[in-house]
């Protein structure tokens, strides 16, 4: 029965992740009008121009229309002290504000930064001609989903949930499906969330409760802090960074829905460490996995060595600050807050040495 | 006359009267000179000769040269009869100096903090026992008003009984955990440190030491959604014991039942110390038909002591309690697992289980 059961998760999970959606439109049940975002806590880009936004504060992913906005010219692109230009916009302190997110969408290459201020407020600004601009999202082609747990909201558990809180971490894409991880405030436990879309009035998103078996015999439930989904070894991936730093692949097929769900370590990229952001630039022999860290310098590494990297790391790193598994190189580029892809190269946001806060283009030379 | 119920004239340098004094001259000759009223949500401009496209709003003290090459503050221009009104994106902050370029003069103003301000301060600390296990996983900072999220973990640190500041103590979020209305914030002990294993307790071992006292500190740098900080820090001290590994065990609570017809509270003795956030939202009380009893939590006495009063008078019968399986202590063990469980330990593989205690009202 246990087993019975195991393949029909399994089989439903498979099936959600191929299933190509069928209808004319990924926009066709989008309508005008104020999503009601309360926090921007972090954003990804699909296809067709619909920007993805997490919404912590209430509880939301929200897929906004931007296929309108005109493109840019990004080929000088350099904005200096954007804290300092952010809070000259808002008329505020620097340290009341905080950059949650920047993205690019990639059909146009726009580049869009998410700012939360003190008061409460979420703002969404566009690079235009090395400065910004607020785009208001209190009239826009929208959908969205609550993030609120089925489960709890079932009578077992009608309890007053004003306490409650579920934090995104991370949001991305990928081939049909919004993918986000988070934390709550209530246990320790890596709940990542998979859901269909164009979002369906009937929620098909579930759960994956993942660890990476690493770290010898004790289980890990550490949150996925940033992640990418992208092929590795020909086969669709889950490339997940967690907040005590492993490295950890999932394939997307092995994947089940409810289940604890065991990764292969293939990286310890430092305690005391987070990823920030990650990104995948080039291709063939120079296919890069490019890592953004609180503490370390931004990594590059190569896709052919995590595909040549087949064990799974399950010792502890014991030497102060070292690091283990597939190897990378440490990128001239320290403080890297925010990290995206460019064209065909990258973007970032970094607090520079003096002190600046620069929203840059990194350079070719490294990828190249 | 210019400003009404907001005194960003008087307490200012004398160097800003001369601007002013050019405003309201320029325009005597030929029609009233405008008159600004400065509040907390907006500018409000009485002007028979309104320029929109002449009106900006800048942050700090600028020069009109300045103001030329400045980014101005993001707001509306709209307009009520004769009135027009500027309202920035977030309102203007209490203390802070703005600039007003209006029709090649410059205003300065500020809003001043009002009299009767609520300051910021903690109301509380969860957990409020001074003895918790070394593996603690989660403190609860309740607010007396909304934070300012930015940057928030720079002010809030542990310091050893030696004066030193324990490094990499809280798990720093890009997204704090922070409930809805902005005022009880969470946070995680490290627990890349805390949980036997990982490379983090390998290399720095256990964020507290037994037999060790500590204090949390609140900086008082810490501002409130308004942009003001607290008055005082806020500090709150705690003594380590050794850590806790066993799963809280539901079988040995004692329940005091209240009485039929009253309010009383229903009172559950757990003798280990629980989470706060996690006891007061995960566990529920049914009545004989199954109907959920509603009602408000509260951990008590230590920790150690479940508080529930209804909201209606009891009435006689069996009640029982559900307990989510996730309920935790305050090391992270829950009533599955420890949080050090084993990987090849059953409870990994726990299948589901109902965690029920019942208890008569007579």
């Amino acid at each position: 029965m246990k087993k019975l059961s195991t393949r029909f998760l399994l089989m439903i999970f498979c099936f959600c992740l191929s299933t190509v959606y069928a209808g004319d439109s990924l926009k066709g049940n989008f309508t005008t009008g104020n999503p009601q975002i309360s926090s921007i806590n972090s954003m990804a880009f699909g296809p067709e121009g619909i920007l993805f936004i997490g919404d912590s504060k209430s509880a939301q992913i929200v897929a906004v229309d931007l296929s309108g906005q005109t493109k840019m010219d990004h080929s000088k692109l350099r904005i200096d002290r954007i804290d300092q230009l952010l809070a000259d916009m808002i008329g505020s302190a620097t340290d009341e504000l905080q950059i949650t997110d920047m993205v690019v969408d990639p059909s146009s290459n726009n580049i869009y930064v998410s700012v939360n201020h003190s008061s409460g407020k979420s703002l969404l600004f566009k690079v235009i001609d090395n400065t910004l601009k607020q785009v208001p999202l209190t009239a826009v082609s929208f959908s969205k989903i609550s993030l609120d747990d089925p489960i709890a909201m079932g009578a077992k558990d009608r309890r007053d949930r004003d306490l409650r809180k579920w934090a995104v971490a991370d949001i991305g894409y990928s081939e049909g499906k919004v993918m986000v991880s988070g934390l709550s405030n209530k246990e320790f436990a890596s709940t990542f969330r998979v859901i269909n879309f164009p979002f369906e009035n009937k929620q098909a998103h579930g759960s994956l409760e993942i660890y990476h078996a690493a770290h010898g015999k004790y289980e890990t439930h550490a949150p996925i802090k940033a992640f990418l989904a992208t092929n590795v070894g020909n086969e669709h991936h889950l490339v997940a960074g967690y907040t005590c730093t492993p490295l950890v692949l999932f394939p997307m097929e092995k994947i089940e829905l409810g289940r604890h769900n065991k990764g292969r370590t293939v990286a310890e990229l430092g305690s005391g460490n987070s990823p920030v952001d990650m990104i995948e630039v080039g291709s063939g022999e120079k296919r890069f996995l490019l890592i953004a860290n609180t503490n370390r310098p931004l990594m590059r590494m190569k896709f052919a060595d995590i595909e040549a990297y087949k064990q799974s790391m399950t010792n502890p790193v014991t030497i102060k600050g070292a690091t283990e598994g597939v190897a990378y190189v440490n990128m001239p580029f320290v403080n890297v807050q925010q990290l995206d892809n460019l064209e065909d190269g990258y973007v970032m946001i970094q607090r520079e040495a003096n002190g600046n806060l620069a929203l840059k283009k990194g350079s070719d030379w490294w990828i190249n | 006359m210019i400003g009404g119920s907001i005194s960003f004239l008087y307490p200012l340098k004398n160097y800003i009267y001369l601007p002013i004094i050019v405003l309201t001259s320029w325009v005597s000759f030929s029609q009233d000179p405008p008159s600004f009223v400065f509040k907390k949500n907006n500018i409000k401009c009485i002007d028979s000769a309104f320029d929109e496209s002449e009106f900006l709003v800048f942050n700090g003290e600028i020069t009109l040269q300045e103001a030329k090459s400045s980014a101005p503050i993001i707001g509306q221009l709209y307009r009520d009869g004769e009135i027009h009104y500027f309202e920035p994106i977030v309102p203007f902050a209490y203390e802070k100096k703005y600039s007003l370029a209006y029709k090649d003069s410059i205003v300065y103003f500020k809003i001043e903090t009002p009299k009767d301000y609520q300051f910021l301060s903690v109301n509380a600390i969860y957990p409020r026992a001074t003895e918790l296990p070394a593996n603690i996983l989660k403190f609860h900072v309740q607010f007396s008003r909304p934070i300012n999220l930015a940057n928030v973990y720079d002010h809030i640190y542990f310091i050893s009984s030696r004066g030193i500041i324990v490094d990499r103590a809280i798990l720093p979020l890009e997204n704090v955990l922070i409930s809805a209305d902005g005022t009880l914030l969470t946070l995680w002990i490290e627990p890349g440190r805390q949980k036997r294993g990982l490379s983090p307790n390998e290399e720095l071992g256990q964020v507290f030491s037994p037999g060790e006292s500590y204090t949390l500190v609140v900086s008082n740098r810490l501002k409130d959604q308004n942009g003001i900080n607290m008055q005082n820090p806020f500090s709150h001290q705690f003594r380590v014991m050794k850590p806790d590994r066993e799963k809280p065990k539901i079988a040995s609570w004692e329940i005091t039942a209240p009485l039929a017809n009253t309010t009383s509270d229903l009172v559950i003795n757990t003798g280990k110390a629980l989470d706060f956030m996690s006891a007061t939202q995960k566990v529920t009380v049914y009545d004989s038909q199954e109907n959920l009893v509603y009602g408000q939590w509260d951990l008590t006495n230590g920790d150690q002591q479940l508080i529930f009063k209804p909201n209606k008078k009891w009435v006689k019968g069996t009640f029982s309690l559900l307990f989510d399986e996730r309920l935790d202590d305050l090391a992270g063990n829950n009533l599955l697992q420890v949080f050090d469980n084993e990987i090849s330990t059953k409870s990994e593989q726990a299948n589901y289980e109902e965690f029920k205690l019942s208890f008569v009202v007579k």
